[in-house]
């Protein structure tokens, strides 16, 4: 029998239900997250119904609010986890995730856990303008402290979510609003992704291509497309941004000598430029070209759909720069 | 412009045969639309462009069967012209320019023992590629075996001291091989009457860097390659390229075999700095500690058998380069001289050896005349 098919809010719905009800110190809030709503985005529905008010309960518009009560219930025993509606809004709390969420557990000399995660959605591609479209990534991966999980499909999201809850470290967990109605198979039985644990989605021995969040798909669909060009290509999908997991993705450049890291969020400073860096630091001499990125425009997501589809790489960005990489040895 | 490839039209299909060609070169087609019919074993289907464009060229002609993969037109963007394209050629290096490239083929040339000066690069700005360094590696390997009908020759039999060949020793027989196989050489000699050589460098004795006698052979010749710019040259196929710096490698006798560092841009070296160089690479040879950059980039080299005692001797030509020099030992000989006495002489054999592909006779006789006129008349060389 074929494995169940389930959205990637299916599947993160049910991984809070689970976890919920195997460990009572987990609770959520959110705006809009409780019962009979059930959250902008459903992730949350029906565990106020389960569980009670208290452990999944509405909060007023005040991202400061909701990440420094995380923060504060997380010191103190309990494991909450914080949603932002639009992982845009993180501006208005950034100060709770860098000075506070990041730094809390190494300024108190490990006398507390911080056993929470900030989760929202991100990404573009629903014409909801510059200030709802971003991918933000770069911002968290940038800080010590924190860890930083992007799942592409619903079975990494809800095996990454229930290991984020079975640790004591603060997470944010970036989902992509245009992944949530995405369906992927999900075992029945219980299992838990690993953090820190990169996937290869395809073996390939031209060229390696690391991907991440939406783009992941639009990857897949490039790697059978250039199969059939005779380029044949190594798919890795990091899963988590921080820990990163460099060694499967310095392993597979040693094989293949070419790398291209696709991500949604703007070039420059974007997660890509570390991947490149740290490629070029442990495996120059493995390289027959230079490590190519492709990313978002580095302008404010536009909001007419043209051009924001124009902003980020699309499949036949991939499909070319592939092509270009391994017939004609690089761009430049 | 893109290669339009056999698509692999189903799991198990590796060849295809392209049935018909359903636009002519120069037409323009839509995304979509079919441009060919391709027959497999299992079917017989029509294959469609992937964005608009133009037919550049037909690369396969209909009735041809090829792998998946394999490339069977050349696409354009819509609106660009047919031209008689060139087949992906290596892009030449710009005079003066820098050599690009890959770090992976660089490594992979110094490990397979692939010069890399004169090697075509087939990447952006003609950068050299892993391919370019496997390509020259496979070409090292003589093509055609030249004498395939000849019977092998006979394997010598087992008794005896058995010594496994040293990388060195390995990479020699193969270049060596390599050379004498499939270059055609040949050789010009001449005894050079090196008397004032010899007094130049007496006088510079008393200087903190003393000059060996290799130095002044090194200038010579680096003049001479400089006033012969053919001879500083490497074939390449269906062209010579002439260098644009005299690198001079100097073969250098080490334990378990021989290596070649190089002395760069040596036209441009006084004697001092040459002495220097010389000095401090053959030091490095002989305690093994050269790195790759310094045995590459040759475009001549000069061996010397003198300290063995050796009158003259034949080398063997060092690919890519175009000419080795062999030298002898100064000997002390009677000569007649200008007005027919018969005098002493300190007399050097100087031998070149040539690729006939790229010099002839008299380019040779030429060259060597011009190291012969440099060390005969020992005015042109520069100390600092």
């Amino acid at each position: 029998m074929a494995m169940r098919e389930l959205t990637m809010v299916q599947a993160l719905n049910e991984a809070l239900h689970e976890e919920m009800a195997r460990d009572a110190t987990i609770f959520c809030l959110g705006e809009d997250v409780a019962d009979p709503y059930g959250g902008a985005y459903q992730i949350t529905k029906g565990l106020t119904y389960k569980f009670g008010a208290e452990r999944n309960r509405n909060t007023p518009i005040s991202e400061a609010a909701i990440v420094g009560v995380a923060v504060g219930a997380a010191q103190t025993g309990l494991r909450p986890v914080a949603e932002l509606m639009y992982m845009d809004f993180m501006g208005v709390c950034f100060d709770q995730i860098l000075n506070q969420m990041a730094k809390i557990r190494f300024m108190l000399g490990g006398q507390v856990k911080l056993p929470m995660i900030v989760r929202g959605q991100q990404g573009s591609g629903r014409g909801n303008g510059a200030q709802h479209s971003q991918s933000l990534e770069a911002y968290f991966f940038h800080t010590p402290g924190l860890l930083v999980v992007q799942p592409s499909n619903p079975y990494d999201a809800k095996g990454l979510l229930k290991s984020c809850l079975r640790q004591d470290n603060p997470v944010v967990f970036l989902e992509h609003k245009m992944l949530y109605n995405v369906k992927g198979p999900v075992p029945e039985e219980e299992y838990l992704v690993p953090l820190g644990v990169a996937q290869t989605i395809s073996e390939g021995t031209d060229v390696t291509l690391v991907a991440t969040g939406a783009m992941v798909n639009r990857a897949k669909a490039a790697v059978a497309k250039l199969a059939e060009e005779g380029i044949s290509v190594e798919l890795i999908d990091p899963r988590t941004l921080f820990p990163l997991d460099l060694d499967t993705i310095v392993n597979s450049v040693k094989r293949t000598g070419r790398c291209i890291i696709v991500h949604e969020a703007q070039k420059r400073g974007g997660i890509g430029a570390e991947i490149a860096a740290q490629i070029m630091e442990r495996a120059f001499d493995y390289l027959d070209a230079p490590v190519e990125r492709l990313a978002g425009l580095d302008i404010p997501i536009p909001y007419a759909p043209h051009l924001e589809k124009a902003t980020v790489p699309q499949e036949e960005d991939i499909l070319r720069a592939a092509r270009r990489l391994v017939r004609e040895g690089g761009l430049r | 412009m893109t290669d339009f490839v056999m698509p692999k039209a189903g799991i198990t299909m590796d060849e295809g045969t392209v049935v018909s060609w359903l636009i002519k070169v120069g037409d323009a087609f839509k995304e979509g639309q079919s441009i060919a019919t391709v027959e497999t074993d299992k079917s017989t289907i029509d294959v469609n462009a992937n964005e608009d464009g133009v037919l550049l060229e037909i690369l396969v002609p209909a009735g041809t069967t090829v792998p998946v993969g394999t490339p069977i037109a050349r696409l354009g963007r819509p609106g660009e012209r047919a031209e008689a394209s060139a087949p992906p050629a290596p892009a030449p290096r710009a005079a003066g320019a820098r050599m690009r490239i890959s770090p992976l083929a660089r490594r992979m040339a110094a490990e397979r023992g692939v010069a890399l000066e004169g090697l075509a690069g087939t990447g952006p700005g003609g950068r050299i590629l892993r391919r370019d360094v496997e390509a020259a590696a496979a070409a090292r390997r003589p093509a055609t075996a030249p004498a395939a009908t000849a019977p092998a020759a006979p394997a010598p039999s087992g008794a005896g001291r058995r010594v496994a060949l040293t990388r060195m020793r390995r990479t020699i027989a193969e270049r060596m091989t390599q050379s004498a196989t499939t270059i055609p050489q040949f050789r010009v000699s001449r005894e050079v009457d090196v008397t004032r050589t010899l007094a130049a460098r007496e006088a510079l004795l008393p200087l903190q860097v003393k000059l060996s006698f290799t130095d002044f052979l090194v200038q010579a010749c680096a003049l001479a390659l400089t006033e012969h710019p053919g001879v500083n040259a490497s074939f390449a196929g269906a062209e010579v390229i002439q260098h644009e710096q005299v690198n001079i490698g100097l073969a250098v006798a080490i334990e378990g075999g021989l290596v070649v560092p190089v002395i760069r841009d040596a036209a441009r070296l006084s004697l001092l700095e040459i002495g220097r160089q010389r000095e401090a690479l053959v030091a490095a040879a002989r305690s093994g500690k050269l790195m790759p950059d310094q045995l590459t980039g040759g475009t001549f080299t000069i061996s010397n058998l003198g300290a063995f005692g050796v009158d003259s001797f034949d080398a063997i030509v060092n690919p890519p380069e175009a000419a080795i020099l062999a030298v002898g030992q100064v000997v002390r000989k009677p000569v007649v001289a200008e007005d027919g006495t018969v005098v002493v002489r300190p007399m050097l054999s100087l031998t070149v050896t040539a690729d006939h592909r790229v010099l002839d006779g008299a380019d040779a006789a030429r060259f060597l005349g011009s190291i012969a006129a440099h060390l005969t008349q020992a005015d042109q060389f520069r100390l600092a």
